[in-house]
């Protein structure tokens, strides 16, 4: 069903959030359960594609602002569980917290994978990302066509996340004010994780990063491990030189950690819960700077580097099972108290009804 | 490049790949030159993979000095601080590459690298403040420089903006300093430290009586090359516009070091080269114009019978410590001695060039590093941070200059540092102690993160006496003249010693800090230390450490007479030979002088320039 | 809770790492954290010799039974008499500065001169993950010098409090 109301355009942006956010602690389990030293292409490279994801939950943020919505991200509701689905999508694909390992690549190949030539735009049950994205493209196109620019691009300027705030890898964030800068930022989100008009690279010259391989094939290098040459397309595979990979050097997580599930070892329970505040920190630092002060990002930098040592910490620790597998991190929703969404779901309580009739 | 037995030429020869050599071959390649640059150290560190080597070496280093992430080369040996530190008065140490005669340890090092010593630098940038130019003038002390600040005040921006420098103006602005419309830094000032936020608090109103004047105290950020937030918007540079600045990242990995990250480890090595080094200037000579050429040393400049320089030999090494192979000599139309002021010095001497004026070698001088250090009631968040990221600017100039060194003071972030060396000795006199498990754990968490460290660097006077020398009684393992240090201060400059304890006893009293938690004197072992009796009759047993600021020892001047170079840091004996860097400096001030020499050299490569046409 | 009543694969691995926590002040938990565990396991086997870790073990096994689950005393313990014994004393305090800064420090003359003076034997920083993994720098709320680096403007935060579990 098309998109053709700006409350349902708002719903689908909210979901876009949600839906990148989901894709971040699976790769970062995955990076930094890779042993310290070890895998450092590997790492290079899944380390990119989290930097291009924080971008996209940026864009995404940015989109949403624009047409005055307001992003949720510390929210019980809001902040992905695992094992799960990628939100409104058709459910075939559960994603999972997996360690470094050629199941965890497979997944990641399965959420990027780009759709194929033709396929249907899709805001609900959509089967790619892609398709989820060209709906919300389509819904930017027939509203400003039925309303007009100034009636669906009504959000506070002020809000927009610029180039000044962010910096690093992963590309400049595109401030949304019209439906040409909106097409824009679509673009750069579904060419970064799927590839550029059925190429394996991802056209970001145009945004100023030098041309890279789409999140897809970057994944598909580890999987085959073999690199692509720039003249290689999707038809021919990777054809370059060798991609070394060991899959040995990775701590064994036990898949989906549960921080309830270590109540007996206040130990480890005090280092999981302190992570999950690390983690909820972030989603907080981000939910401040997407709702007005997009200067708080700079607060985010020191959040980020301390959740990945309390993460790589909790990635080396036995869980003292034969089968020789380590904690890891949980990524769960810790709510700060006193929060006035605290009450809903909290991390390992009952999956809460999705609620129906917000903006 | 040329055929085999016959000799290469180049426009220009630069001998050393620091700070000065690596802006003299950018801007002259980028004029069109073909460039020689000649270094003794080892050919390693522009890719990021040598480098990521630099930095597990430092890792593993037992006694993490300046110089330990650069494995010592058998080939091109540089100090080290341990070896100076062993050097008790009048008992010249000849373990170590320096010897030195005393009577006072020349206590700083540098480096030969790739490089440079602005590998191991800590990256601070400040300008002099308008009287370091001219003390004989203001103060009857020392000499004039033939420039003055209002001269170099456009080749500051320019190499504030080459090297890229983290400050705010309006901080920048005191003691005279001033800086041209339009102008700002390319950066904004480094976040200050939560310890500076409370060092700032507990000076607010407190002011420091000298000599019968009163001066502020105030605590302001420190300008230091080392990536933070770039300006936006358009900015004048010395009569260009600029649009903005993209912070340069490391010399081999452009994506790692756009900010830095708080590794605290500045000095002696930035992990991701968000601190400024000469890598990142050589990594933009052209490559087509600029020949870099490591494991070179040269030994020798030939002098034509004109008393131009008409060749440089230098002898390469492929392995260290295996010898090296015989003299190369190689020719150029202009010849650029970049190699610190203690390695021009060196080869000057060796070659027998340019000293009509006999000055080469003389009025080294150094900022003696001297430390004060507090147990702060609080917790200020020590051992976070660059190594400082404020200080107190205000007595860097005054009256009191006729009597008495100045000094800049460094806001410590990295506990007491130099002065014990934490942690590791804590946890050694705790366990000793019999103190283990928690409370172990609990007792380091409840002090070290309160210490406080002041660093006061002290200016010294120009003085013929002390200077580097060279002799065949002292040669390295090559064959080759090893620097031979006389070294000594002068009462102004312990007496501004003396004024530093008085000064930090004051603003730790201010912090409520009792008198058995301040420190000054340092623990013995600490190399030298000397009993100074100070103008109010008292006894001090003083010491100090060297802040690797080595100036002077191939000055400029007005006249032939008593100075080496000429204002463009041409030599007054060979039309065709620049000696260039810190040794040009007539006196030291009390800013870092890295800064000023770069400034000072791309000022002289217009007159490179206009010499090539 | 105290590793003796767990049900372990290795007992020589948890009682080192029980008589780790007890020399530290740092949990199992953040002991495995580290990744350090099965290195410094082999350290002083490697330069001195199984024998002299087995009878730190066993020593340690004394303590922990006389301790009786009381943590309090267990320290103490370790603290005085442990340390305390000519020949076991040098090899706890260097396997906690080991914890502490990653690195062996030579033994005491004293105590070469009674065993012998083992070749392995000199001050060594055991590897990078070692520095990188210095605990010292945890408990004084920071982070080892080029490594672990808490990222732009962290220093300008007031500092976090020490927890000590």
């Amino acid at each position: 069903m098309p998109i053709t109301s700006l409350a349902s355009l708002e719903r689908h942006l909210q979901w876009a959030i949600q839906l990148e956010l989901t894709t971040i602690p699976p790769y970062l389990c995955a990076l930094y359960s890779i042993k310290d030293g070890h895998n450092l292409p590997a790492q290079a490279l899944i380390r990119g594609v989290v930097m291009e994801e924080m971008l996209h939950v940026t864009l995404a943020a940015n989109l949403l602002n624009a047409i005055g919505g307001t992003p949720r991200l510390a929210d019980a509701d809001v902040v992905p569980r695992y094992p799960g689905k990628l939100p409104h999508s058709d459910g075939k694909l559960t994603v999972k917290l997996l360690p470094f390992s050629p199941a965890a690549i497979a997944a990641f190949r399965a959420i990027e994978h780009p759709a194929p030539a033709g396929a249907r735009a899709q805001g609900h049950a959509y089967h790619t990302i892609g398709q989820f994205y060209e709906a919300i493209a389509d819904g930017f196109r027939r509203l400003v066509k039925a309303k007009g620019a100034r009636a669906v691009f009504r959000g506070d300027a002020a809000r927009q996340v610029t180039p000044t705030h962010y910096y690093g890898a992963g590309g400049e964030p595109i401030v949304v004010t019209d439906l040409e800068s909106a097409l824009h930022a679509i673009a750069e989100i579904c060419e970064q994780g799927e590839g550029f008009d059925g190429t394996i690279h991802d056209d970001d010259t145009q945004f100023g990063q030098p041309d890279e391989l789409a999140h897809y094939y970057r994944f598909t290098e580890i999987a085959l491990g073999r690199s692509y040459l720039p003249s290689d397309t999707p038809r021919s595979g990777p054809t370059g030189p060798e991609f070394l990979v060991d899959w040995d050097a990775a701590y064994p997580m036990r898949p989906d950690p549960k921080m309830r599930r270590w109540k007996d070892r206040p130990d480890v329970h005090a280092l999981m819960l302190a992570c999950n505040r690390r983690y909820s920190d972030l989603l907080y630092t981000l939910e401040e700077a997407f709702t007005g002060r997009p200067a708080a990002l700079q607060g985010a930098v020191p959040v980020m580097y301390d959740l990945k040592y309390r993460a790589q910490a909790l990635m080396a620790i036995p869980t003292g099972d034969a089968d020789g597998s380590t904690v890891g991190p949980s990524f769960e929703f810790v709510p700060r108290p006193g929060a006035a969404r605290a009450t809903r779901g909290a991390a390992g309580g009952r999956r809460p009804r999705r609620s129906g009739g917000r903006a | 490049m040329t055929a085999p037995g016959t000799t290469e030429h180049f426009d220009a020869i630069v001998v050393g790949s620091g700070p000065m050599g690596a802006h003299v071959a950018r801007e002259l390649g980028a004029a069109g030159k073909t460039v020689l640059v000649l270094e003794a150290g080892r050919a390693s560190g522009l890719t990021w993979e040598s480098y990521r080597s630099y930095v597990a070496s430092y890792h593993t280093a037992v006694i993490k000095e300046p110089n330990s992430p650069y494995p010592q080369n058998a080939s091109a040996p540089s100090p080290l601080t341990t070896d100076i530190l062993r050097i008790r008065k009048g008992t010249p140490d000849l373990v170590g590459y320096q010897v030195e005669q005393g009577p006072q340890a020349f206590a700083s090092t540098y480096l030969r690298a790739l490089g440079g010593t602005s590998l191991h630098w800590l990256g601070t940038t400040p300008r002099f403040v308008p009287n370091d130019f001219r003390m004989q003038k203001s103060y009857g002390v020392a000499v004039d420089w033939p420039l003055s600040y209002d001269d170099l005040e456009e080749w500051y921006c320019r190499a504030e903006w080459s090297m890229g420098v983290s400050a705010n103006r309006a901080d920048q602005a005191q003691l005279g300093v001033w800086f041209s419309r339009g102008y700002d830094y390319p950066m904004e000032r480094i976040p200050l430290s939560y310890a500076d936020q409370v060092m700032a608090k507990a000076t607010r109103g407190l002011t420091h009586e000298i000599l019968g004047r009163e001066y502020p105290l105030r605590v302001s950020s420190l300008a230091q090359a080392r990536n933070g937030t770039p300006r936006t918007g358009r900015i004048r540079v010395a009569g260009t516009v600029q649009d903005g600045y993209a912070p340069r990242g490391a010399a081999g990995n452009p994506l790692m070091g756009q900010r830095c990250e708080g590794n605290a480890a500045c000095i002696p090595i930035c992990p991701v080269q968000a601190k400024y080094s000469s890598l990142k200037t050589l990594a933009e000579c052209d490559p087509r114009q600029v020949v870099l050429r490591a494991q070179a040393i040269a030994t020798k400049l030939h002098i034509g019978h004109d008393g131009r320089i008409v060749g440089v030999d230098y002898q390469s090494y492929d392995a260290e410590g295996w010898g090296l192979a015989p003299p190369v000599t190689v020719t150029a139309d202009l010849y650029v001695l970049a190699g610190h002021a203690v390695e021009n010095a060196k080869l000057l001497l060796a070659s027998g060039a340019a000293n009509s004026s006999d000055q080469v070698g003389r009025n080294l001088m150094d900022h003696p590093f001297f430390l004060t250090w507090a147990l702060a009631n609080e917790n200020i968040g020590a051992f976070r941070g660059p190594g400082q990221t404020s200080g107190i600017e205000s007595l860097r100039d005054g009256a009191f200059r006729r009597e008495q060194a100045a000094f800049r003071i460094d806001v410590g972030n990295w506990g007491w540092d130099l002065a014990t060396f934490p942690p590791g000795p804590a946890v050694s006199e705790l366990l000793a102690q019999g103190v283990v498990g928690k409370r172990l754990r609990r007792q380091l968490g409840e002090t070290l993160p309160r210490q406080v460290r002041l660093g006061f660097c002290v200016e010294q006077l120009p003085q013929a006496a002390n200077r580097v020398t060279i002799s065949r009684e002292y040669l390295d393992s090559n064959g080759l003249f090893r620097p031979v240090i006389h070294y000594d201060l002068p009462d102004y400059t312990w007496e501004a010693m003396v004024e530093a304890i008085r000064l930090s006893d004051a603003v730790y009293a201010r912090m409520g800090i009792p008198p058995e938690h301040r420190h000054w004197q340092m623990p013995p072992g600490q190399g030298d230390e000397t009993n100074y009796r100070a103008r109010d009759g008292k006894d001090y047993q003083l010491r100090f450490y060297g802040a690797g600021h080595h100036v002077g020892t191939h000055r400029m001047g007005a006249s032939r007479t008593d100075s080496v170079v000429d204002r463009d840091q041409r030599s007054w004996d060979h039309a065709n030979l620049y000696v260039v860097g810190c040794g040009s400096f007539p006196t030291i001030g009390t800013a870092n002088p890295t800064l000023t020499a770069v400034a000072l050299t791309l000022r002289s490569t217009r007159a490179m320039l206009r010499q090539l046409r | 809770m105290p590793t003796s009543d767990r049900a372990h694969p290795d007992g020589a691995s948890a009682q080192f790492v029980a008589l780790s926590v007890a020399l530290t002040g740092f949990s199992e938990a953040e002991l495995h954290g580290t990744g350090m565990v099965p290195t410094y396991l082999g350290v002083i086997p490697s330069i001195v010799g199984q024998r002299h870790q087995d009878l730190l073990l066993t020593r340690w096994r004394n303590l922990a039974r006389r301790a009786a689950g009381d943590a309090e005393l267990l320290e103490r313990l370790v603290g005085e008499e442990l340390l305390a014994d000519p020949t076991l004393g040098p090899l706890a305090v260097n396997l906690a500065y080991l914890w502490y800064m990653g690195q062996w420090n030579q033994l005491p003359a004293t105590w070469r001169a009674v065993h012998g003076a083992f070749a392995g034997d000199t001050t060594f920083v055991i590897s990078s993950q070692a520095w990188e993994e210095a605990l010292a720098y945890v408990a004084i709320g920071s982070h080892p010098p080029a490594a672990k680096q808490p990222g732009f403007g962290s220093w300008a935060l007031p500092p976090a409090d020490l927890e000590v579990p």
